[in-house]
């Protein structure tokens, strides 16, 4: 059988060989798991994710490496293949497909990349690794950003631009949601580790925002943020209005909401109340400005003069509501000002989002994929800009997650079975079975004779495509425990970890090519742009920390909180690590600087503070409330 | 309308009187004429002293023309700005944006030279 035909029932197979003719050597990557190996002919097959075989040939040039996390030193695997390539083991073989004139290629591996020593043993699921990796990323970034620790922490030297290898490229446009989901990322790593200097990071980031990006509406009391500030020395001119092609010229909600990031997760550690008081003028914002009120969901822009979401200058950004509108204030801050404070009104706010959701996004009779944009009365918008009748793999995976998290907070069978349908169905729609790895933006319709979506631009693999398929995942499978879900999971984890950690220069790569290698060109060399900024990769380690460790492999976690005296209410430190299924976890222990304390309900997960006129460093043990059988 | 304008060109630079009351009504309105105004000039005097009200549509009206003047390599500058008005400006961040002066004539003068100096040394 030939490579092409592998993929098709027998029945088509001879049309397909006919007309496709890959009468020539290639090479590629496969993803699998090792069914069989024949030492003495140095081949084994490997069965890809969807149940298709290969044989991959060893030759004498073929290495291999275990995964390494950030701050390791290279695994070498190379004269371990004898031991290691075993029934079940998972992997990932890098070769060529000869082709020798016969009617098969045959497939020579280069190189093998093992996720972990044995087929059980995914490093991504050792109890530290996520938070080694955010320790090591958020000290790249105050390396790049700031040259700490030779230098403070200042973020008039931020720049929304860095190179591949971290240096700044001297651009001036400083972004307001470009800082605030690097505050996110600052403020994530110090809950998981509690160096003092990630959140020293965070705190001082949310000063600069507060400081040089918020607009207060003294006629309307409320506050909504600029879209940035070009820095020329100690000049700054302030911009209200999106720079960005789709967004020109107004006020788009994406950026609002994008704004609240780094804040809120600062505010979850440290409880500043000038922080709470800008998030809550900034969801009066949305209230009254961004909200259908009559159709519900949220307006994607309004106009930056009179605020009017049906305003014509609007173009076709007009009376707009999508994805980034509805569903992203959900994990960009709603589900962590839910945690910080518990106020049942930011539940409800979530449950609105996922009823809006769950109500207008599902288009199974059409697509596999959702519907992410729309017009005030719900139509479908398939005409907007580049999206056309596009998915974005990842938002579909994200809606998943996140349907998940509300539905710990207030259970609803219609959030379950949503996020089971979009988890059961993007594999096939939106993953690459064969190498791994998930896609970018493709065709939601198949034209007549397509068996694969259509890929829009490439069919590369962005990073942040990859952290949504993993805690989708992750989630579903730690709160149902379907084996299903763990080998997406595992899967999805072990090709980020694979290729996309940059063990030269730090931090994470923003794309690799379908077969696993990085792609750097363009913006995509960059480690700081517009879109990457600490944001998802960071997001990622906090998060996948917690799911792993306490729903999935049931190992304890510690959590780190510094909260101002009386900044949070009533004294009440709430430290739910995310929306995890009730009664899942509890307070195993904690300490205040140092010492052990005892005044906290270990199920409702809140510390009540001492009284005290300095800040505190307050040292959770999350456990788990069932051992792993 | 809630708010007048008349406008003039003075070499290269609108002066553009604006009276009554820059709100949201009127806002979206007086940004059209004072852009139409512009046309190829690159820098801007507005004259407030018969403005009684500005609100914060008002402001962020003030900001967009500010921008743009701003990617002209021009100035803007205000006349005649009230305590109330100037104070709100402040509190929300952006009155250094601004030259501030109290005659037409002296801001004409002013931006002129500022014009002058940037010319020299772009």
């Amino acid at each position: 059988m030939s490579i092409a035909t592998e993929y098709l029932p027998a029945s088509e197979v001879a049309s397909v060989e006919a007309a496709t003719n890959l009468e020539f050597s290639f090479s590629d990557t496969i993803a699998g798991y090792v069914r069989s190996f024949d030492r003495l002919a140095r081949c084994f097959t490997l069965e890809t994710s969807d149940g298709r075989e290969y044989e991959v040939y060893l030759t004498p040039t073929t290495f291999g490496r275990i995964t390494q996390n950030l701050g390791e030193g290279y695994i070498d695997a190379t004269g371990r293949f004898g031991e290691m390539i075993t029934e079940g083991q998972f992997l990932y073989a890098y070769g060529v497909f000869y082709f020798d004139g016969g009617a098969k290629h045959k497939f020579e591996a280069k190189s093998i990349v093992f996720p972990g020593n044995d087929p059980e043993h995914y490093r991504q699921e050792e109890p530290d690794w996520w938070t080694n990796q955010i320790r090591s990323i958020s000290n790249s970034y105050l390396k790049w950003q700031f040259n700490y620790p030779e230098q403070k922490i200042d973020y008039r030297n931020y720049r929304t631009v860095l190179h591949l290898e971290g240096a700044k490229r001297g651009d001036f446009l400083q972004e307001t949601d470009t800082i605030s989901r690097l505050v996110y990322g600052f403020a994530s790593a110090f809950l998981l580790t509690g160096e003092d200097a990630f959140l020293e990071a965070a705190e001082e980031g949310t000063e600069y925002l507060r400081d040089h990006m918020r607009f207060f509406d003294p006629d309307e009391n409320l506050i909504y943020w600029y879209h940035g500030i070009q820095v020329s020395g100690n000049r700054e001119q302030k911009l209200l209005t999106s720079e960005f092609g789709d967004d020109y010229d107004s006020l788009p909600m994406y950026e609002q909401i994008y704004a609240l990031a780094g804040p809120t997760q600062t505010f979850r550690a440290t409880g500043d109340r000038k922080i709470l008081s800008d998030i809550e003028n900034t969801v009066e914002l949305f209230d009254r400005f961004y909200k259908d009120h009559v159709g519900g969901g949220y307006f994607s822009h309004i106009d930056p003069i009179t605020l009017d979401p049906r305003a014509e200058s609007l173009g076709p950004n007009r009376a707009r509501k999508n994805w980034n509108s509805v569903g992203d204030h959900a994990p960009a801050y709603l589900i962590n000002l839910f945690l910080a404070t518990g106020e049942e009104k930011y539940a409800d706010f979530l449950v609105d989002t996922a009823d809006t959701i769950a109500r207008h996004f599902p288009d199974f009779e059409n697509s596999p994929f959702v519907q992410e944009r729309f017009h005030e009365d719900w139509s479908h918008d398939q005409s907007w800009g580049w999206q056309q009748n596009r998915a974005v793999v990842g938002h579909n995976l994200k809606i998943a997650w996140n349907l998940m998290r509300i539905h710990h907070a207030r259970p609803s069978q219609s959030y379950e079975e949503l996020a089971r349908k979009i988890g059961d169905v993007m594999p096939e729609a939106g993953s690459d079975r064969q190498r791994g790895g998930w896609y970018d933006v493709v065709e939601r319709a198949l034209e007549p004779g397509q068996r694969v979506h259509r890929y829009v631009w490439h069919d590369r693999k962005a990073w942040w495509q990859q952290e949504q398929a993993i805690l989708a995942y992750l989630i579903l499978h730690g709160a149902l425990g379907e084996e299903v879900y763990e080998k997406h999971a595992r899967e999805a984890a072990a090709y980020y970890n694979a290729f996309f950690l940059d063990h030269e220069d730090g931090g994470v790569y923003f794309n690799t090519l379908a077969n696993g290698l990085p792609y750097l060109l363009g913006n995509e060399r960059f480690k700081g742009s517009h879109s990457m900024s600490g944001y998802h990769s960071m997001e990622l380690c906090y998060l996948a920390a917690v799911y792993t460790n306490l729903l999935i492999t049931k190992q304890p976690l510690d959590l780190f909180f510094k909260p101002y005296p009386n900044g949070f209410k009533d004294n009440l430190l709430r430290v739910s690590p995310d929306l995890l299924p009730p009664g899942s976890i509890r307070i195993g222990a904690v300490e205040i600087d140092g010492q052990p304390y005892e005044d906290y309900d270990a199920d409702q997960l809140i510390v009540r503070l001492p009284e005290s006129e300095q800040r505190v460093k307050v040292k959770v043990t999350v456990v788990p409330n069932e051992k792993k059988a | 309308m809630s708010c007048s304008v008349s406008i003039d060109l003075h070499e290269e630079i609108l002066t553009a009187a604006i009276r009554g009351k820059i709100d949201g009504q009127s806002a979206p309105g007086l940004q059209l004429q004072l852009l139409e105004g512009l046309g190829s000039a690159a820098s801007a005097v507005l004259d407030v002293q018969g403005v009684s009200y500005m609100s914060s549509a008002g402001f962020r009206m003030l900001l967009l023309l500010h921008r743009e003047i701003t990617t002209r390599h021009g100035r803007t500058a205000m006349v005649g700005l009230s305590e109330d008005v100037r104070d709100t400006m402040e509190m929300t961040g952006f009155l250094d944006f601004f030259l501030l002066f109290d005659s037409v004539e002296e801001a004409l003068t002013q931006v002129r030279h500022h014009a002058n100096l940037d010319a020299a040394t772009r």
